[in-house]
Parts: C-alpha cells; structure tokens; sequence
C-alpha cells in the first residue's frame, strides 16, 4: 500500500497536511527530534495528534532520531514507553540505543530507520533488519540497484524522500554545524552551513547547496521498485508549501494508481511546486549520480515567494461570499487562483475586495487581515488562494 | 602503548617503522573517501596489517568488498571500518573488527551495543573527554581513542569540487581549502564523494594517558620530520583539541520550542 508521508512542525500544519491529503505525518516532540528548534510537540500535544490522526484513518510517527549522547538517555525509556501507550504507529531513529531500546522494552509501533543511518546496501539493512527495523527510510544518495537488492535480500518496506531540501552531506555525516556554531549537527542544531558561502573574497566564491529534491518523474519508477512510503521533507515549512507540495503529490498518486497521469498533468504538477519553494528543484540520485546542473552556485538564485495570497476561513453558499485571511498582498484587477482538497484549481477575476464591515476597498496589504470576496464558485474552509500560474 | 597509525604513503611506513610502531592501518583501494593514498591488497607488506574502509557502501560496492572480506591474505589482522553492513559480511571471517562511526557511538549505552558486534570501537571527535572518560568506564571492552589527525567534518556523495570547477569552468588546486569567518576546511575528492576535514589539526596526545586497545593517528599530510615528532609525542604544528573541551548545544536560547 502507498502512503504520502507528510511533515508536520506544530499542530496546525498537522491538520493541513492530513486535509490535503497526506496518509501519515511525521514530526519530533519536546527532545530527541532532529529539528530541535521547530515548534515540535508536547507529550500531551502528541497524544492528541495520534487521536485526531486515527479519527480520520491516518498514522502518526514520532522522530526520535538524535545521535544520543551520555546526558540524552536519563528519560528515553519512559518517552518511549510514553509514545507506546498513546499508540503512536511508529518512530523514526538512528541511533543503536533508541532500537535496542525499543525491542528490550517490548514496543509494539512500528521501528522506521531514519536516513541519518545510511543505508545504501543490503548487508547494512539485514543488519538494521536483525535490530528489529521494520522499516527504512533510504539514504537520499540510493540508486536503483541499490533499492533493488536491499529489498531483494531483506523484504524490509522501503521510504524514501521525494521532495524537499536535500543535504549536501550523507546524512549523519556532517558536523559542519558543531564547528561553525557550536550547535550540534546530529542533536537537532542544524544551522545549514552547506548553504552558506565560503572564500567570498575569492573571485569564484566556493558553494556546495543542492537544488531541492523533486522526484515527479520518478515516482512511478519508485513504485516499481517497492517503495511503499514517499516522504516529504520540510518540518519547518510553511502551511503554503505543505499543502501545495501534499496535493501536488496526491494527485499525482491518484492519477498514477488509476492509470491516468499524462505528461501535461506531470508539466503542471512540476511548474506548481517548482514556484512554491524558494529553490528551483531538480530529480537526483536514483537513476544517476547529480552534477554541477544540480547545485546552486548563485545563492541569490533562492528568490522570496510571494505566491501565498490567502487562506479561506469560511465560504455562504446563499451570498457566495468567501471570508479569506490575506498573507500576501493582492489587489482589485489580478487574477488569483483558488484550490484546496476537495476544489478543484480555479482561476479567478478580482473585481471587489471588501473588509469584515462590507467597506470596499482597493488592496488587501496587512497580514492576516480578514476580507471578502464575491467567489460564484462553491469554496471549501481551509482552500488557499495563491496568484495565478500560467 | 598501541598506536595505530593511518597511513598516508610507503614513506610515512619507514619513518613509523624506524621509530618503533609496527602497526599499520591502510586505506584500503576503492574503498575509501579522504585520504591521500588507498592500498591495493598486494601493496600491503607489513604483517599484522590493518585495513581501512571509511565509504558509504552501495549495494554493488558492498558487494565486491565482501568478495575481497573473504580472500584476505594472511598478513591482514584487522579491519577498521565505517558501514555496518561490514559486521554482517565479516561473521565467518576471523580478523580484528575496530568500528569506526564517524559521528555515532556518541554515549555509553550505544557503544556497548556495537561492541557486541565488533572487537572494538573508535569513540568519534564529536565528543568531550568527560563523555570519553563515561564511556571508557562503562564499556564492557576497551575501546579506541583519536589522538592525531583531521577531523571529519563532510562527506558528500557529490563531487564537490569537481562541480565547482566544471560550473565557473576554472580549476583548482587539490587537496581545496575552503574559509569562512575564521574557520578553514579542506576538500578531499574522489570518485566516491567529497571529504571535508576542519583545520588545523586534531590533537589529543593527552588521551593517551587513558585506557584504550589502540591510539588512532592520521598523520595525512604530514611531512616527514613532523611525522616523527609526532610519533614521539611532539607536535610542532598548529592544532586545537576539537571538542574535548567544548560541549555543542542543540537548542537555540529564546527560540520559541
């Protein structure tokens, strides 16, 4: 079975994740989450998103993927058994000890190898697999052969990574973060210095930043190959660019497990996504080894995006007024576009703006400030409304 | 005392000889990232030898290093290695087995459960000599320490410099230093990827007062004399002790976590 696995930072992108049609989540709580400085989830918090996500059929699993040291360990036993008792269905990790931990204490949710272990060959999964690892999540650097032999030889269900910011280093084996700031590169402090400049003096200043991750083309492929979990990245992205991403996505899972996918829809789908990130995007690793066409060598090719125009709070079918949130400026004469799970992309004229008093105004330019527009087209809560892509 | 000594070319193995170390580890052909020379078996002389494989296997690597696992002539002892895949391969073949994880085994609980596995372990750079001295107590095996040498910092897949070069269509000199702020770094290619070593050297001769089945020394780039300063215990060249003294944090003060 295939399932869109789907970041989710705080509790409100959980929600837009799972209605845009993610079939699991992944996030980190208070500690031992390699994202030590998002929002991340509470005990409590984390027990409410398991009870929401079963409410609707979906699964949660909780990263718990530091590289442990000495002073980590006082409270694993008890987070784990925690994480058990509130049913989580699994929990991504890469160190020895939270797996040992897990069979020792007899868990019963599913044991994920986070990509931080590397795994590129069979023998390191039958390794991981004799652990107790149900499942790996694949080192972004896997080729075809690869994914081929390790599931040949282990019959382990396979992850992998389809969209998203890729790290120049093999995951796990980078500390470039510990050394230029002191913040640990394998306890969640990542500061991304693969993406800073180095030699600026120089008169071809030295960069090392990949293009983001974009497996479209491939997806099918991946299918094939018995990847069962396709997985987004972005923990601390914003509601904008997970929603895109999930229903750019959906769809095209939909259109593949009903044989319909044609290559326009693929066009579409790519121009979609490449626009909603602040990086052009790029398929790498899996058939080829990328080359210099698959970095960045100009940072300031990472352009703000400003395509995020609003998010809609509530839409009255009798008046065909739609009350919508702004987060980007838009104004009287632009056409925007509108689409959410259940409404299909639709462009739209816009003629009148008025604020929540029904006063006509010429722009909407104050974040999250509250306005309405005539929409003749039915809108669901929580569609969003994003400029017009040619 | 048992140092073990990386080695870098035939060179550096007469001065160690000639200055009482009869332990070698050789970067083990095509099997190896960041280093200067790699062996090919018939190169390898020296009884009591090591071999040393630091590459993210792929499945077709994994492979053909398993063939080799299993014909070892009789002079290697040992192997000091990266992939955990190499203890699957290594069941049925009796030689030193030293775990080598570059930034894992980062506390005691965790080094003892490779230790089951492995005869030893290499504790990793990323930690300070009090999380040493815990671990070093609470092993159930002795384990090995770094006490000389670069420290790891980056290994990509990608060709980094190789990129660089072919994007502004220049070319560079190899090994390539990189600089920011008042950090500096060095790039090691080849087929196999990129490895990013932090300057200046690592240097943790006082670890050797501690107790470990071997020393580990990276001498890579050493010139002859410094090698033999080293080898007694002098070290005339510029260092710093990485993160023995410096423990790193993971969460930013006043962030909202």
């Amino acid at each position: 079975m295939i399932e869109l696995l789907a970041p989710a930072g705080d509790k409100e992108r959980l929600k837009f994740a799972f209605l845009y049609g993610a079939d699991a989540v992944y996030f980190g709580g208070q500690n031992y989450s390699l994202r030590a400085n998002a929002k991340n989830f509470s005990n409590d918090e984390i027990k409410e998103a398991v009870i929401y996500a079963h409410s609707l059929n979906k699964k949660v699993y909780v990263t718990v993927n530091i590289i442990f040291h000495n002073e980590d360990l006082t409270g694993l036993d008890n987070y784990l058994k925690y994480l058990n008792e509130i049913n989580v269905d699994g929990v991504i990790a890469s160190d020895i000890v939270v797996l040992s931990k897990i069979k020792e204490l007899k868990l019963n949710f599913k044991v994920i190898l986070s990509t931080q272990a590397s795994v590129l060959n069979e023998y390191t999964a039958l390794f991981y697999k004799n652990l107790g690892v149900n499942q790996i999540v694949l080192a972004r650097e896997a080729l075809t052969e690869d994914i081929q032999n390790i599931y040949k030889k282990t019959g382990l269900e396979l992850e992998c990574f389809i969209h998203g910011a890729m790290c120049t280093s093999i995951s796990g084996k980078c500390i470039l973060s510990s050394i230029m700031t002191n913040r640990d590169s394998n306890r969640g402090g990542c500061a991304q210095i693969c993406r800073w400049v180095f030699n600026e003096n120089d008169e071809f200043p030295f960069t090392m930043t990949p293009k983001d991750l974009n497996m479209i083309e491939n997806i099918q492929k991946m299918i094939d190959l018995n990847v069962t979990t396709f997985k987004i990245e972005g923990r601390m992205r914003s509601i904008y660019y997970i929603c895109t991403v999930i229903l750019c996505y959906r769809k095209i899972f939909d259109k593949i497990l009903s044989n319909s996918l044609t290559e326009e829809d693929k066009k579409y789908y790519l121009k979609i996504l490449n626009r909603c990130a602040n990086r052009d995007s790029a398929p790498q690793f899996l058939n080829s080894l990328p080359s210099e066409n698959d970095q960045y060598f100009n940072l300031k090719d990472e352009e703000s995006n400003q395509d995020f125009l609003g998010i809609v709070l509530s839409y009255d079918d009798e008046t065909k007024i739609a009350l919508i949130e702004e987060r980007n400026y838009f104004s009287v004469g632009q056409e925007i576009e509108f689409f959410g799970p259940k409404t299909d992309t639709f462009t739209y004229k816009i003629e009148h703006i008025y604020d929540e008093n029904d006063n006509e105004l010429l722009k909407a330019n104050i974040p999250k400030m509250h306005i309405k527009l005539k929409v003749d087209n039915h809108l669901n809560e929580f569609d969003l409304v994003r400029v017009k892509i040619d | 005392m048992n140092k073990l000594f990386i080695v870098s070319n035939i060179n550096q193995i007469e001065i160690l000889k000639k200055n009482g170390i009869n332990s070698f580890v050789y970067p083990l052909f095509s099997f190896c990232v960041g280093v200067e020379k790699e062996f090919k078996l018939n190169e390898i002389k020296e009884d009591n030898s090591f071999i040393f494989v630091n590459r993210v296997l792929d499945s077709k690597s994994a492979n053909k290093l398993n063939e080799i696992l299993h014909n070892l002539p009789s002079n290697i002892k040992g192997i000091v290695f990266e992939d955990l895949g190499i203890i699957e391969m290594l069941k049925d073949v009796n030689i030193i087995k030293i775990l080598y994880l570059t930034h894992f085994a980062c506390n005691y609980i965790s080094t003892n459960l490779y230790l089951k596995y492995v005869d030893s372990i290499v504790l990793p750079h990323d930690i300070t000599e009090t999380e040493i001295d815990e671990i070093i107590s609470k092993a159930n095996k002795k384990i090995c320490l770094n006490v000389f040498g670069l420290i790891p910092s980056m290994y990509s897949r990608r060709t980094l410099v190789t990129n660089y070069e072919k994007h502004y269509n220049i070319k560079v000199n190899r090994p390539f230093i990189i600089e920011k702020e008042d950090k500096k770094f060095i790039i090691l290619e080849n087929e196999y990827g990129s490895y990013i070593y932090k300057l200046p050297y690592f240097n943790a001769l006082n670890l050797l007062n501690k107790d470990a089945l071997y020393y580990l020394y990276f001498p890579i780039f050493l010139n002859d004399k410094d090698l033999e300063d080293l080898v007694n215990n002098k070290v005339n060249i510029n260092f710093d002790d990485g993160f023995l003294n410096k423990k790193t944090i993971y969460k930013v003060k006043g962030r909202d976590i």
